[in-house]
């Protein structure tokens, strides 16, 4: 049974659905178009400049695309010209899809002048692409509250300038200068080798899912095939890395409410789940352990059973920790009714992840596509109502709930195979191609494009969603207390490696 | 009045219970067994002799170019290393120079207390990235 | 050193990345710095040691000698992570300029990335043992 749902893996009535938009969009966007095709489980469309404003318009209005979410805008350049890349998606008919612009000018100043002039008319149609506009309310006589980054980890990557009515807020920017790290033209022609070890820095607080998103592009282009217990492996770590970061998120959390004890508590067992990982990758946060077609090494059996012994040990102490930090009415009366956001707000946003999850949308790309080997499990998807602060921290809770009962079926049933060598990738020859490939990272969904040729990677454009956040926060500010700032912005676990670019 | 019972005898148990807290320069942290620290150069057991040919393939692996090898031909007209170079400082600890290797010469300690106040000083020689083969004995930590 | 500062040596993180939850993780149970007076500020005048790490650009360049110059004497400065030691990992052509290494002299390295939280805390010992004369 098992055996027959992973030869099918790559054939599942979501990707039939895939097939149906895309020849919908095939169909009414014929002359707009330059080309439209399927890359795992996404669309991706290519078109020209002066075709791009009607194409959004029909995107958006007619039902049966029912486009209604814009997640990203990047300018870079692509094979000496310079493209726009906007990323779309509806969680409606559960599909998402990038669109390539090939911008006209070929110059590094016309691009950027070209990006300005066109941004306004997104914006009419896609109010979120506001985000990515030049600010010229960034002032201080626009605001009377500024924040500069501060220590901590989580609110360290950028400025909060505030306009307030007392200890009301108004309205609120959030400004990343200084934590765009990144030259334009980064990531351009590096080998695929140098940049598999560097990567998952771009999500520093669960390292394995950078390396993942980009090892299953890389697989998809070359169309390797990886073994079921490599599969296996690549879930146990990246839901032990889950539950690492979401332990981290608490102790911000207790950190900032100020329940010393449960900071205390959170990082003690954060240290319990990294020695696990560590005794598997090497490495608490940077693992360089996911290569193309596998795994680094494989681990011993005692290590299984080890790491289905100590489970019970972190259910327990997260429970404690719950209990610890919510059955208090000081910290619930904190948390309850601060930084509301409905659905329709976060949706609008392009939030993803447990931030969209709390505001009651179902969408978590583990269930809704063919992830790896996550059908084969069986786990809930944790789920919110209100979207306030206190449903955002249980979300967290029940996630990593869910987390541990997949690591205990994938260790009660791990596959003995043997695990072929990684693919050498000095030898790879490919011709010019593009692959865009998701994981659920803890923040949300991540995402990365990829060009290639032979074994360098031409570009790499990493669309993290904590820009999303960002936004987001800027959205459910307003109408909240000063005080409350630093809370809410912590709830949303904004994780600044993603910032960068 | 159950939580306050229920407080009353977690803290009456904690008396009797070994600290968490490591007492770190006292009693060092157990470092898992595939954990990646300082890298060194393997002997051959029996002849004492450096296993590293100096091939150069780990210096092509590395990705951040910390490694520096220089050969030359001995009397017999073989080629051996003559000087091993790495900077510690600009090393990442991702492990690639030890999968390179085919002769499996180099491999990581458990080592990775580093701290020093010359940075000159972390580019580290031959000599001394062999010597690290006394760290890498797990009874260090219990020294 | 004098006494005063030895036991009770305050600590300013500045500037973002992985080394970032590292350090903060040796202020855990597991480790406890405090154990030894250390403790994390978020103020520059009440600090003497400056930890610098994680990534940077001019903009947080020219507020890192902001934050220097608000710090009072003495004070020291502890380099953590490659990226602050050597060159920049995901920005190789960006370097602190050479008027930022005239003003902040850095009296520890600490190599690694990220480094555990104990090869940090060995460099606060040794500061602690055998401090660069300021």
């Amino acid at each position: 049974m098992a055996k027959e749902l992973y030869d099918g893996i790559y054939s599942s009535h979501k990707l039939v659905f895939i097939e149906r938009i895309e020849k919908n969009i095939d169909y009414y966007l014929k002359n707009r178009i330059l080309e439209v095709k399927r890359l795992q489980q996404e669309l991706f469309c290519v078109l020209n400049k002066s075709s791009l404003i009607s194409v959004l318009k029909e995107l958006k209005e007619n039902p049966e695309f029912d486009i209604q979410v814009i997640n990203s805008i990047n300018l870079f350049k692509s094979n000496g010209r310079y493209c726009l890349l906007i990323g779309l998606s509806s969680v409606a008919n559960n599909y998402s899809m990038l669109l390539k612009v090939l911008l006209n000018s070929g110059t590094d100043d016309g691009s950027r002048q070209e990006y300005k002039e066109i941004l306004p008319e997104i914006v009419q149609i896609f109010k979120a692409a506001e985000f990515y506009m030049s600010r010229n309310n960034l002032t201080h006589s626009y605001n009377d509250a500024v924040f500069e980054s501060q220590v901590f980890d989580g609110f360290d990557s950028f400025d909060i300038f505030l306009s307030t009515d007392y200890d009301i807020i108004n309205r609120a920017y959030l400004d990343t200068a200084i934590s765009r790290v990144l030259p334009q033209n980064f990531n351009k022609d590096s080998s695929l080798f140098d940049l598999q070890t560097s990567v998952s820095r771009y999500d520093y607080s669960a390292g394995i899912f950078p390396e993942l998103c980009l090892c299953l592009a890389v697989e998809e282009l070359l169309k390797i095939k990886v073994s079921r217990r490599v599969q296996y492996i690549r879930i146990l770590l990246s839901e032990l890395s889950r539950i690492s970061s979401h332990i981290y998120f608490v102790a911000r959390i207790a950190k900032v409410i100020g329940a010393d004890m449960a900071f205390n508590f959170s990082l003690l067992e954060r240290e319990h789940v990294l020695r696990i990982l560590e005794e598997i990758t090497g490495s608490r946060i940077n693992p360089n352990f996911i290569k193309i077609g596998g795994i680094k090494k494989d681990f011993k059996p005692e290590t299984a059973a080890n790491i289905k012994g100590s489970l019970s040990g972190i259910l327990k102490a997260v429970y404690k920790l719950e209990t610890l930090l919510l059955d208090n009415s000081i910290i619930t009366a904190k948390l309850k009714n601060t930084g509301v956001a409905d659905k329709d707000v976060a949706l609008a946003c392009g939030t993803t992840g447990p931030n969209l999850r709390a505001s009651g949308v179902r969408y978590d790309i583990r269930k809704n596509r063919n992830l790896m080997l996550y059908k084969d499990l069986s786990f809930l998807v944790a789920m919110g109502k209100y979207g306030d602060c206190l449903e955002r921290v249980q979300i967290r809770f029940r996630e990593i709930y869910q987390s541990i009962k997949i690591i205990d079926q994938i260790t009660s049933d791990l596959p003995d195979e043997y695990i072929k060598k990684p693919v050498d990738i000095s030898e790879v020859e490919l011709e010019y191609s593009e692959m865009i490939s998701s994981v659920e990272c803890p923040h949300g969904v991540f995402k990365t494009f990829i060009e290639m040729k032979d074994n360098r990677v031409l570009n790499l454009i990493v669309l993290g969603p904590s820009r999303n956040s960002l936004y987001f926060a800027e959205k459910i500010l307003p109408g909240n207390r000063v005080e409350d700032v630093e809370l809410i912005i912590a709830s949303l676990d904004i994780c600044s490696g993603e910032l960068m670019s | 009045m159950r939580p306050v019972v229920r407080d009353f005898f977690t803290g009456f148990g904690n008396l009797f219970r070994k600290p968490r807290t490591v007492v770190f320069p006292k009693e060092k942290i157990i470092i898992p067994e595939a954990s990646r620290g300082i890298p060194r150069l393997k002997l051959d057991l029996d002849s004492l002799e450096i296993l590293c040919n100096g091939c150069g393939k780990c210096k092509t692996a590395c990705s951040e170019n910390c490694i520096e090898i220089r050969r030359e031909t001995d009397d017999k007209g073989f080629e051996v290393l003559e000087e091993f170079y790495m900077d510690l400082s600009s090393c990442i600890f991702c492990g690639n120079c030890v999968d390179a290797c085919d002769r499996k010469a180099i491999e990581m300690t458990y080592r990775h207390m580093l701290a020093d106040p010359d940075r000159a000083s972390l580019r580290i020689e031959k000599m001394d990235l062999i010597k690290q083969a006394d760290y890498s004995i797990r009874e260090f930590w219990g020294r | 050193m004098k006494s005063l500062v030895k036991n009770n040596l305050n600590l300013f993180v500045a500037g973002f990345g992985c080394c970032k939850q590292e350090i903060f993780a040796a202020s855990g149970p597991v480790y406890d710095i405090s154990r030894f007076g250390i403790n994390f500020t978020s103020i520059p005048e009440e600090s003497d040691v400056l930890v610098i790490q994680g990534f940077y650009n001019k903009e947080g360049q020219s507020r890192l000698l902001k934050y220097y110059a608000r710090m009072r004497e003495p004070k020291w400065v502890i380099a953590v992570g490659k990226c602050v030691v050597d060159c920049n990992l995901l920005n190789k052509s960006f370097q602190f300029d050479d008027g930022f290494r005239e003003i902040i002299n850095v009296d520890f390295f600490v190599p690694g990335c990220p480094p555990r939280p104990e090869a940090f805390m060995y460099a606060i010992l040794r500061l602690l043992e055998s401090p660069p004369d300021y």
